[in-house]
């Protein structure tokens, strides 16, 4: 069985094809089909994942972390407590065990293969440390899918359609991605991609923060002084704030932080006018997805809105302004991803429900290779980028280009592999590089043939053949920051698997214990009496041993912490 | 393969039809395998590519219809015949070969100049077809002439060997003859040429010399001229021969290919007003733009030789309707293609259809010529006043050839590393 899972920068979610074609989401421990992409280290040092870590996020921000798919493919390290140092990779790695377990759990077996959805825009590096985490989590990453392009799958499902051509508009927590998508005779074909991998929802929260931060020091509250619990309290009532206002027009929330009590309002004039920027920031890459599809605006038969963040009111306005027609959301924005992923394991499975529909993607950026420019005999360019694959090209491709040395004599090429759009490689992202040898030759220049071969995972395979002599090099990236190497990978498994993880069974009364804890500290006065007491009677109901026991009490705990809570999690 | 093989269905002009076919295909086929996935979509792009520019193809058959002719098919066969009749009973007193031969046979006497130009006339003939050995005992009775300019005769040569020895297909018994002379001349040829050009030569050299086809032109003349030359002749006399050899030929060829060719002589731009209208007018009186719009429209390699030699810099002229390459294209001789190129004409010119010469001959199907213009460096790529480019043409008219003739020199090589 391949499962589809979608590894958000803020919620993941694993689905599951099913038998007529489609798609089915598998609920977690709780019974939801969103898991918080959160880790937490409890106090005996074993690991929290999704709902329980979310709100340790608020009681153990120094143990918590969330957010980590941003720097994926980077060398950042998470310290979580003291000694416990992660990778993006491993945190992304538990998310995933955790995930797979819930879909072991749903189907009652095993479960060794996934599709992992990435932002269309994630570079080389990116995917790789997506493959990566998928392989430190036990998972065999049979395919990575462009989120879009996922959506678009499930989009397409959903309205059945013929033939038709839509933009699906994908703004999720970190990442924005546009696609155009073609569909004709069950096949789907996209067309164009563009993005920015880091603009998404998490940006916006930050703009409430900064907000929220400027209204603390005004009424006199110094941040320097401020502990980093009452820093994650902030960023918790932030994003309530922000989801709030996609309903309502102003809020205003009375907290106490720094032992004053503060009332905190924002509204929805003032959060369209800072987010301006941002705003920007999003026609971009719309305008360059819709110039590089060929496609007049009014030919799109669609525009979808995916991502949780495309719930914000001023998003479907914006795109209602440009492409002048309101956009359609009637598919779950949050699960659209997660479904499609689930289709496209059916595809890769080749089940009979799939066997009609094909799907094609391009590659989402410009590969090239870094050259020299002889403005005259004297004057070199030593800096320029030449395209091999341009982007938007359908993949699998495979492109092939000779080059030549520079100068007469020369034993040795440089191949320096970039991806971006600009003339200049400073501009553009770095990849790896390949020495090669070439033969000595005084005569004339020696040429070399640089082949590109660009996989439907976005992977890409550089292969540098010097034609005189025959000999062959291939990319091992070696310079690339934030790729881990076999032994790396090796002990990260160990690693990994030394780590105390919450037997499934006890992670709901884990959870309502954190719950507990988070909801004491953010409530005053009744409130937080009534959760005292409600945490003290779950405590003796646990340590009584009885099942039945801890369910009645469980029940009615869960009772009176929904009432209370107006944090309840999305 | 054709793109409309891969597809699996006959060409069509309904992208409906062409889509379908795609998807059922890609339905049969992995996108684990690159190779395959290209051919298909490859296919598929040639084919939707030919849909669009089917509105194209239309106007494109206007473009390269003949022109309508201001001077009917006869007249212009009689401006041939009367042409050919003034060469041959030599009222054209600006005749190089008739100056030349003036001068050689009754003076006696060569100029730098008239060597230089022998050469360059040479290398015209190399392009049609003389015989190496000939060629080489004509050089060297040439240079043997005591007015001989000796270091521009050596530049020239220098300059002619490094050219056949950069050639991609050199001509091996051109090579042998020209670095017979410059032994013959104690030229050192490592340091004139540089040692890998020497050691390329080398390696052609050792392989065994494949005898020219000596048919060259299709009469009684060609008999004339395989006759050995004497090598132990006077230096004068061989080279009088030779020239009488080069004006004989030259008439003849003149002839053959009006008289042959003369069905087409409607796609040729010969019969268009200014030759018509200037036949009366003497080759002295006119001014330059006429002489080159003459030369060019009449066909005749030497007279274009001539007006380019007057005015180095004619690039253009009044009296012709397209940049004068086009016109430089259609000589039968690649020589004047690459003279013209030489002085800086644009391959890149637009005629009045808007087309580059490039695209003309992707057009006309002229493999020989568009191989010749590839190499002298057309940009397959560069679009036409309509935005279509020789590639696209060439798919368009389904001329796989040509295809593949073009995508030999489509980004050739990018940059250097």
């Amino acid at each position: 069985m391949i499962v589809g899972i979608d590894l958000g920068t803020t919620h993941s979610l694993i689905a599951i094809p099913n038998e007529e074609g489609g798609a089915t989401l598998v609920p977690n421990v709780f019974g939801d089909f969103l898991t918080p992409s959160v880790v937490s280290l409890d106090c005996d040092d074993s690991v929290l994942v999704g709902q329980p870590a979310h709100d340790r996020l608020i009681t153990h921000p120094d143990r918590s972390i969330s957010c980590f798919k941003r720097d994926m493919g980077t060398d950042r390290k998470y310290r979580l407590d003291i000694g416990r140092i992660f990778r993006p990779e491993e945190l992304s790695a538990l998310i995933l065990k955790s995930l797979k377990a819930d879909a072991e759990h749903f189907l009652g077996q095993a479960v060794e293969e996934a599709v992992i959805s990435v932002p269309a825009y994630f570079s080389d590096a990116q995917r790789k440390a997506t493959r990566v985490a998928g392989e430190l989590a036990g998972l065999r990453v049979s395919r990575l899918i462009n989120e879009p392009s996922a959506a678009a799958l499930a989009y397409g499902l959903h309205k059945n359609m013929d033939e038709a051509t839509f933009l699906v508009f994908d703004l999720g927590g970190g990442t924005f991605d546009v696609s155009i998508l073609e569909m004709f005779d069950g096949v789907m074909e996209v067309r164009a991609t563009a993005g920015n991998n880091r603009l998404g929802g998490e940006d916006f929260l930050e703009i409430i923060l900064r907000d929220f931060h400027e209204q603390l020091a005004n009424q006199g509250v110094e941040l320097s002084n401020l502990h980093l619990q009452d820093l994650s309290r902030l960023r918790a009532l932030a994003e309530f704030s922000k989801i709030k206002l996609s309903n309502e027009s102003a809020v205003e929330t009375p907290v106490v932080i720094g032992n004053r009590e503060v009332i905190l309002a924002y509204n929805r004039p003032r959060f369209e006018e800072q987010s301006r920027r941002l705003m920007r920031l999003l026609r971009d890459p719309l305008e360059r997805a819709i110039k590089d599809a060929r496609l007049p605006v009014d030919e799109l038969s669609d525009v979808v809105l995916v991502g949780g963040a495309t719930r914000m009111p001023m998003i479907p306005t914006f795109a209602a302004h440009i492409f002048r027609r309101f956009p359609k959301s009637d598919i779950n924005p949050d699960q659209a991803i997660a479904l499609g992923t689930a289709i496209q394991a059916g595809l890769k499975m080749k089940h009979k429900a799939y066997r009609e529909r094909v799907m094609t993607d391009v590659a989402p950026y410009t590969l090239g290779i870094q050259v020299c420019d002889f403005l005259t005999p004297n004057d070199v360019d030593k800096r320029v980028f030449s395209p091999i694959i341009d982007r938007n090209t359908p993949v699998p491709v495979s492109r092939t280009e000779t080059y030549s040395t520079m100068y007469l004599g020369q034993d040795q090429v440089k191949i320096s592999v970039y991806q971006g759009e600009s003339r200049s490689v400073n501009k553009n992202l770095f990849l790896g590089e390949i020495l090669m040898p070439v033969p000595k030759n005084m005569d004339e220049p020696e040429p070399i043939e640089v082949r590109f071969s660009y996989n439907v995972d976005g992977i890409l395979e550089v292969e540098a053949k010097s034609l005189s002599s025959g000999e062959m090099r291939s990319l091992v990236v070696e310079k690339s920051p934030g790729t881990l190497s076999k032994e790396q990978i090796k002990k990260s498994l160990r690693d990994l698997e030394a780590l105390k993880i919450h037997p499934r069974d006890q992670v709901v009364n884990r959870t309502l214990l954190s719950r507990g804890e988070r909801m004491f500290e953010q409530c005053i006065g009744k409130d937080r009496k009534r959760v005292n007491e409600a945490i003290s009677r779950y405590r003796a109901a646990l340590a009584s041993q009885d099942s039945g026991l801890i369910d009645q009490i469980r029940k009615e705990v869960i009772r009176v912490f929904d009432e209370i809570d107006a944090f309840k999690p999305i | 393969m054709n793109h409309w093989v891969v597809l699996n269905i006959k060409p069509t002009s309904d992208q409906r039809a062409i889509k379908k076919a795609y998807a059922a295909c890609l339905k049969t086929i992995s996108l684990d395998d690159t190779d395959e996935f290209s051919e298909l979509r490859n296919a598929y792009e040639l084919a939707l590519e030919d849909t669009r520019n089917r509105k194209y193809v239309s106007a494109l058959n206007t473009a390269i219809a003949p022109e309508p002719s201001t001077t009917s098919l006869a007249e212009a066969q009689r401006n041939a015949d009367d042409f050919l009749e003034s060469i041959q009973n030599g009222s054209f007193q600006q005749r190089i070969s008739k100056k030349v031969k003036k001068r050689l046979v009754e003076e006696r006497s060569v100029d730098t100049d008239m060597v230089n130009r022998i050469v360059r006339k040479t290398v015209g003939l190399h392009e049609q077809g003389l015989e190496a050995e000939v060629f080489g005992t004509f050089l060297k009775e040439a240079l043997m002439a005591p007015e001989f300019d000796d270091l521009r005769a050596k530049a020239l040569l220098e300059h002619q060997l490094i050219k056949f020895a950069d050639d991609k297909k050199p001509k091996r018994e051109w090579i042998l003859e020209m670095v017979s002379i410059f032994d013959w001349m104690s030229l050192d040829s490592e340091t004139r040429l540089g040692r890998p050009r020497v050691e390329k030569i080398r390696k052609w050299l050792a392989t065994p010399i494949i005898l020219p086809d000596t048919r060259y032109f299709r009469d009684s003349s060609y008999v004339w001229m395989s006759e050995p030359v004497d090598r132990k002749v006077h230096p004068g006399t061989a080279v009088a021969t030779v020239l009488v050899i080069i004006i004989s030929v030259f008439g003849r060829m003149s002839s053959c290919k009006d008289h042959n060719d003369s069905s087409q002589m409607s796609v040729r731009p010969l019969n268009s007003v200014s030759y018509v209208n200037h036949s009366e007018q003497s080759w002295e009186s006119a001014d330059r733009d006429w002489r080159l719009a003459y030369a060019l429209k009449a066909a005749d390699l030497s007279l274009v030789e001539d007006a380019l030699r007057e005015d180095p810099s004619v690039l253009t002229s009044k009296y012709l309707d397209h940049p004068p390459i086009f016109y430089a294209m259609d000589l039968e001789s690649d020589v004047m293609t690459r003279e013209f190129v030489r002085r800086g004409a644009l391959l890149e010119a637009y005629n009045s259809k808007g087309f580059t010469p490039l695209q003309i001959c992707v057009l006309r199907r002229d493999t020989q010529k568009t191989r010749l213009l590839l190499e002298l460096g057309a940009d397959v790529l560069y679009p036409s006043e309509s935005g279509h480019n020789a590639w696209q043409l060439a798919a368009t008219l389904d001329n796989r050839e040509m295809l593949v003739l073009l995508s030999e020199h489509v980004s050739d090589k990018r940059g250097r590393l």
